[in-house]
C-alpha cells in the first residue's frame, strides 16, 4: 500500500487499520535506520515502538504539504539522535567515548553475521561525525536522493554533497589502512 | 546490513507497536470464558461492568491525558539537529541552481568550485566548517 493510500484510509476514518499498514510499511526500514546508531537491537526496539507510538500520537496533525516518507524518517532521525544525546548527558562522556562504545557493541552484537570488511565499514562510520555519519548512512545503505534527506534533516543539498563527500573519503581511508 | 534480528522479531513487532500506541486492533479476548458456568459468566460480567463503571473515568482521563502529554511532547520536541550537527552555512542560493554538482563521484575540487561559487571566502574553505 502507498503512502497516499495510507493516508486515504486514515482520513476515511480507518485510522487503526491505516496506521497497522504504515507499521506494516515501515517497521524494517525504520528498524534498520535506528540500528544504525544505536548498534544494539534492544535499544532499537525501544526506539522503533516509541518512533511509531510518536507517530501514531502526531498522525492527526501531520500536514500533507510533507510527504510521510520523509515526515516518518524525521521522526525517527529524532529518536535516534535523541538516544545518543541523552546517552552523552547520562553518562557525562563525549561523543567519542560514545563512538568506542559503539565499536565494542559491533564487535559482541550476537545478531552480527557479517564479515571483517563490514565490521570494519560499520566502525568506520561510528568514527564519522554525527551530521556524516547520518547522511552517510542514508545515501550510501539507504539510497536516498539529497533532496530527500535534505527534507529529513533540514540541510541544504549542498551541505549534504559535502558532507558526505567528506564521509566517504574519511571511510575509504579508513579501510585502506586496514585493508 | 551485515545483522540479523532475533527470529519472529518483526511478525511480532506489529501488535506491541499497535499497543503502545494504544491500539485495541491486535488485542486478544481471552477464550476461557466460554466454558465457564453460566452463571459465573454472569457474575465476571457483572463485576468486570462495576468495575469498568468505576474506573471508566479514571482510565479515560488518564488515556487522554497521556496521550495529550505525547502530543505535547511531539509538538514541543525540538529537533537536535542544530545541536548534533551544527549548520552554519545559510540557503546559499536557489535549489534549482543546485543541478550542476554531480551526484556521485565528487572531488575535493568540486566540492571547493561549489563553495567558491556559493560565496564562501576562499579562507573558510577548510573541512571543519561544513562537518
Amino acid at each position: 500500500m502507498s503512502d497516499r493510500e495510507i493516508m486515504q484510509l486514515y482520513h476515511s476514518g480507518a485510522k487503526e487499520k491505516a496506521f497497522g499498514m504504515l507499521v506494516l510499511s515501515y517497521r524494517e526500514r525504520l528498524y534498520w535506520h535506528i540500528r544504525r546508531f544505536t548498534c544494539s537491537h534492544d535499544d532499537t526496539d525501544d526506539l522503533l515502538q516509541d518512533t511509531f507510538a510518536k507517530i501514531w500520537a502526531a498522525l492527526p496533525s501531520f500536514r500533507e504539504d510533507a510527504q510521510l516518507f520523509t515526515w516518518i524518517y524525521r521522526i525517527a532521525t529524532n529518536e535516534a539522535l535523541n538516544f545518543l544525546r541523552r546517552k552523552k548527558i547520562r553518562a557525562m562522556v563525549s561523543f567519542e567515548d560514545i563512538r568506542i562504545e559503539m565499536e565494542r557493541r559491533i564487535d559482541s552484537d550476537p545478531y552480527f553475521n557479517g564479515d571483517a570488511i563490514q565490521r570494519q565499514l560499520l566502525k568506520a562510520i561510528q568514527k564519522l561525525p554525527p551530521k556524516q555519519r547520518l547522511v552517510f548512512n542514508l545515501r550510501y545503505f539507504e539510497e536516498m536522493k539529497y533532496e530527500q534527506i535534505a527534507e529529513i534533516t533540514g540541510i541544504t543539498v549542498g551541505s549534504l554533497k559535502a558532507s558526505y563527500h567528506h564521509a566517504y573519503n574519511k571511510i575509504k581511508a579508513e579501510l585502506e589502512k586496514n585493508f | 546490513m551485515p545483522f540479523s534480528v532475533p527470529d519472529g522479531y518483526f511478525d511480532g513487532l506489529q501488535c506491541r507497536i499497535m499497543a503502545k500506541a494504544g491500539s485495541t486492533a491486535c488485542g486478544h479476548r481471552s477464550e476461557r470464558g466460554r466454558n465457564l458456568p453460566h452463571r459465573l459468566l454472569q457474575t465476571v460480567t457483572a463485576a468486570a461492568m462495576l468495575s469498568a463503571v468505576v474506573a471508566g473515568s479514571l482510565s479515560i482521563s488518564s488515556t487522554s491525558r497521556e496521550r495529550i502529554r505525547q502530543e505535547e511532547q511531539m509538538l514541543n520536541d525540538a529537533f537536535f539537529y542544530t545541536e548534533l550537527m551544527p549548520n552554519d552555512m545559510d540557503i546559499l542560493y536557489e535549489e534549482s541552481n543546485y543541478g550542476y554538482v554531480a551526484d556521485s563521484d565528487l572531488s575535493e575540487e568540486d566540492i571547493i568550485d561549489y563553495l567558491i561559487y556559493s560565496g564562501i571566502p576562499v579562507e573558510e574553505l577548510n573541512e571543519s566548517d561544513y562537518e
